[in-house]
Parts: C-alpha cells; structure tokens; sequence
C-alpha cells in the first residue's frame, strides 16, 4: 500500500505540487505524464532520496526512510544505470544480498527469474544492453522478496518479448496481492496492465481513476445555430464551453443540461450527443495543452480534464 | 514465475542490517573491480620497493625495524588516501549512490560503515607493511644476528604507523565526502597538502602554522618516530582540520541534499 498525500516538491519552475494518490495491494498502478512532468521527482521522493517541500508519501503506513529494512517492503528500480560498471551482474546481486541479508540462493533464484543466465551473470555491467541492465534491476528490486514495487519507466530499453515478459511479471506479482506502482510516458505500456491510472501534467495530477473510469468520463457535444448565444448561456450557469476545431461546442454539462439551457436562452440545437474518451485522446489532452487535436491555447484547461477531475470527485 | 516467490533457504530478516554486514560490503566493494584490486597490488608494490630502499640504502642507524617500517609506511600512505577516497567517490562517478542509499536509506550508516572499511584497510596495510619491513630489516642487517637495537622500539613504531595509515586512509574518505568526484578528490589530495607545505615552508610567517596544520610536516612524525606531547597534539590537530572539519561538512550536505 502506497499512500502520497499532497506531496510538493519545486525546483524553481519545475517539481511537483500537491501530488496525491495511493495505489492499493492486488493492482498495478501506471503512473503516466510526458517526461519532465514530474514522475521521477514524486518516485524519489517516494523513496526517500529527496525531501519534499510539503506533504508525505508512506508506505505500509512508514516512510520509506523509517523502513528498518526497506528491501525487504519495497522493490525499487529507479535507474538501470545507477550500478557499477565494472561490478558483474553476478557481483551487483551478491552486494544487495549482503546488505540485505538474503542468502546467495535466492540471488542466483533471482537471476533466474529475470532472465539472465549464467554466462550474463558473469558480464561486467558495463558491457550489459540496455535491456539487461533493466532486467538486472529489476532483479535488484526483487531480490529482498518485497510486497511493493516502484519501478520507473520499467519497459525502457526492453524488446517486445521483453515489454510482455515484464507485463506477465508485474501482473502476476500484482495478482498475489502485491502492490505495483510504474510510471511510463507512453500510455500503451500501461493500459493493457494498469488497473489504476494516475495521469501527472506539468507537476500536478490531472486525472485518477480505474481505465474504464476515465473512459467514461464524458462531455457533451453541441451545435446550435447561435453558437455564440449558447456559449454564453453554458458559462452563464457556470459550465466550460469552448468551440472545437469543426465549429461544434464541447462542455462538460450533462446532455439534458445542455437541452435545458438551450431551450431557457431560446437557442435552437442542431446537434446534441455525449462524447466518451478515448483513452489516448484523454492522455493527449490532459498532457498537452497545445496538442492539435483540442486546439485549445496552452494553459487552458480543457473540458475534457475539467470533467474528468469532477468525475473524480463524484467517483470518491 | 513458481521461482518469484518460492520460499528461500533461510527466513529473510526485516531488522535494519547491522554495521557490521554494512562495513563487510564496503571491503567487498573495494576489492571486487579492477581497479580497486589494482589500486590495491600497487600500493602493495610501492612498499616492497620502499623497504627494499630503506634496507639497501642509508647507514646502520637507519636499518632497524622502526626506521624500515616507517619508510614502508611513508610510501604505502602516497596511495593509500586513493583508496578512501574512491571508496566514498566511486559510489557517484559509477552513478551507484542511487542505488546504495535506496538499500541504506539512512545515509550517516553508509558513511559510517565506509569509514569502518577505510580504517579495517590501514590496519591491513600496516601488517602487510609490517610482513614486509621484517624480512627488509633482516636483510638490512645481513642475515642472523642482527646488530644491537635493530628490533628496539619496533611495538611504538608499529603503533606509531597504525595511526599513521588511519589518519590517511581518514583524511581520503573527508575528500571523497566533500568533492563526491574521483578525479576532483585525488587532484585536490594530492595538490592542496603539498601546495600547502610550499606555502608553509616558503613564507615565513606561515612556518608557526605549518608545524601545526600540515599533514605532511606533523603527521610524518608518526612514521618517524619522532613523536613528543607537542608533536601529538599537533598531529591531532591537522587531524581537525583535514579529516573531522571536511568530513563533518561533506556528510552534513550528503545527509540534506537529495541522492542521484
């Protein structure tokens, strides 16, 4: 069980604000946002690698720098390059062993389970691909048995079978009650695994729910012959509305509402029906501001993320 | 995937892993690359070659076990530094801090069991200076029976070098906290002390200082036996100054900044 509860950590500009969710035991959390929105910062804060501004983010209740043994709780994979090159694969285990105080059986079990033999073992990191090294990583993250796992952007580097293999992994892994928390920039690494999605934009989470949750999450499309006219009826009684690229109106009033609207400022519709999101379309606009697709100014915020945050709400 | 979580041999401990495991790591950290098993067989190297200098060399006064040890131990201590220098460096130029400090997440316990390794590898230069300056004092003298006073003050002088690697190793783990860069820390070990004692030697009113804060004035005097209370009391101070001072500084930054 992970819990971040209003977590803020700036660098000037940049860095994350008021960042809360949780990731419960039996699921895989993905935690999606375009790189530099702030995941890396929210999982190393997570794991006591820097201090937040405010906030706290716990694990099984502690945090992760209160943890006597934090290998034993939680795997973490950070960087696949944060090991010594000159150290063998073989070695790099060995020393989490030692510290950890698992014996030299369950680092050869390890090396078993992620999928490198022998004559890789004995390689220096250094001469290691991309992909082994996070396959050696991931082994580091499992070698201390944890209930927990933090792995960020875990399908880098990693070929097809790769990307499937460390899926079946973290599914069953999740499916034994564990807790999974991975982050990724790419929303398709994700949602085939994901039963939580947590989406961060430009340091603050813009979305939080079950896939199905934030495909539901619905707006309204509207067409009306004064289009301005509902426009200004729509925000009169405190809806967003703005006018999509093909001159329709989108707003996160319900459909009946729009109706109801329309018909008490005399507009006439010429068009009206809910629109689902499309899971990727969602990611796209709730991350970019400026993606072509809304032609919504940078800095706006959509209906599309206004809906889904209230959605959200209703939601808890 | 049955082997992901098939039950391991013996029951895996939750209890935070003691100093003891921590400092056992760290040795196994310095000797398990290259290059610390190459920093390793040269210092070993540079000190058979002092010895063997120190015995061949010099007159009759200067072949006893005290004279030969302390030259042993003047040579080891050129590298030694090195090697407590990368303990602590390593760990960012190989971009495994990260890692370390995510198994360790109390950082002062890193440090402190680096420090426990650097001090366990002075003690094990010091025998093996002590293996090799033996047999070298006994060449120096030519076989058996050696001369008169050959072998006298031979525990103070072991003592006197133990002390003398520590401080060293010491002074290289408070350069490696503070720089956190092997290239950074080496050239700085091996400029700043030496640009320091041309500075004390050369300006006069300086002199005072050096007798005091260079290591390589007050420190030489455990290596050459010619310890009196002053001397000790300047030793300890150098030692405030290039070991605590730096390395209380550079530990308070690592234990505040964010890892990686």
């Amino acid at each position: 069980m992970i819990e971040i509860a209003e977590l803020t950590r700036r660098f000037g500009a940049a860095g994350i604000r008021e960042v809360s969710f949780s990731c419960q035991p039996g699921t895989v959390t993905g935690f999606l946002g375009p790189n530099g929105a702030g995941k890396s910062t929210t999982l190393r804060v997570l794991c006591g690698l820097d201090r937040p501004d405010r906030g706290a983010a716990t694990i099984d209740g502690q945090p992760y720098a209160s943890l006597p043994q934090p290998g034993r709780r939680v795997g973490v994979m950070l960087d696949p390059e944060a090991m010594h090159r000159g150290r063998t694969g073989r070695e790099t285990l060995a020393l989490a062993a030692a510290v950890l105080g698992v014996d030299r059986a369950r680092a050869a079990q390890v090396l078993e389970v992620v999928g490198l033999d022998a004559a890789a073992a004995r390689k220096r990191v250094g001469q290691y691909s991309l992909g082994m090294r996070q396959r050696l990583a991931l082994g580091m993250a499992l070698l201390g048995d944890p209930g927990v796992l933090i792995l960020d952007e875990p399908a880098n580097g990693l070929d097809p079978q790769g990307v499937h293999w460390i899926r079946v992994l973290l599914r069953e892994f999740a499916d034994r009650g564990g807790t999974v928390l991975l982050s990724s920039h790419l929303l398709h690494e994700v949602e085939v695994i994901a039963d939580h999605l947590v989406i961060i934009s430009d340091g603050r989470i813009v979305a939080d729910g079950t896939p199905d949750q934030l495909r539901t999450s619905r707006t309204t499309v509207a067409r009306a012959i004064d289009l301005p006219a509902l426009s200004a009826a729509l925000s009169a009684s405190g809806h967003q509305a703005r006018t999509t690229a093909d001159g329709a109106l989108e707003t996160d009033a319900e459909p009946e509402a729009v109706g109801r609207i329309a018909a008490g400022s005399g507009a006439v519709l010429t068009e009206l029906r809910p629109r689902g999101n499309d899971l990727e379309q969602l990611f796209l606009s709730l991350t970019s501001p400026a993606a072509p697709e809304t032609g919504t100014p940078a800095g706006q915020a959509t209906p599309a993320a206004q809906s889904t945050r209230a959605g959200q709400k209703e939601a808890a | 995937m049955t082997t992901l979580y098939a039950p391991t041999a013996t029951p895996m401990p939750m209890a935070p892993s003691p100093l003891a495991r921590l400092t056992r790591v760290e040795l196994r950290k310095a000797t398990d690359t290259r290059s610390g098993r190459w920093l390793l067989a040269l210092i070993a190297v540079i000190a058979v070659a002092g010895a063997l200098v120190a015995a061949l060399t010099g007159g009759a006064s200067d072949h006893t076990l005290a004279s030969i040890l302390g030259v042993t131990g003047q040579v080891t201590v050129i590298l030694l530094p090195v090697l407590g220098i990368l303990l602590v460096t390593s760990e960012w130029s190989q971009h495994s801090a990260l890692t370390t400090f995510t198994l360790v997440p109390r950082r002062s316990r890193v440090i402190a069991a680096k420090a426990a390794a650097a001090v366990l590898l002075a003690v094990a230069a010091t025998a093996a200076c002590l293996v090799i300056a033996v047999p070298a004092t006994a060449l120096a003298t030519h076989g058996p029976g050696a001369p008169h006073g050959t072998w006298a003050g031979a525990g103070a002088a072991i003592g006197q070098v133990l002390v003398f690697e520590v401080l060293n190793v010491l002074l290289g783990v408070a350069f490696g906290l503070v720089f956190r860069s092997s290239a950074v820390a080496i050239v700085i070990y091996f400029a700043l002390p030496t640009g320091w004692s041309i500075l004390t030697a050369t300006v006069s009113a300086l002199t005072g200082v050096g007798h005091w804060l260079d290591p390589g004035t007050t420190w030489d005097h455990l290596a050459g036996g010619t310890l009196t209370a002053t001397t000790w009391a300047q030793v300890a101070a150098t030692a405030g100054v290039w070991i605590v001072i730096p390395a209380a500084a550079g530990l308070w930054r690592l234990i505040r900044e964010p890892v990686g």
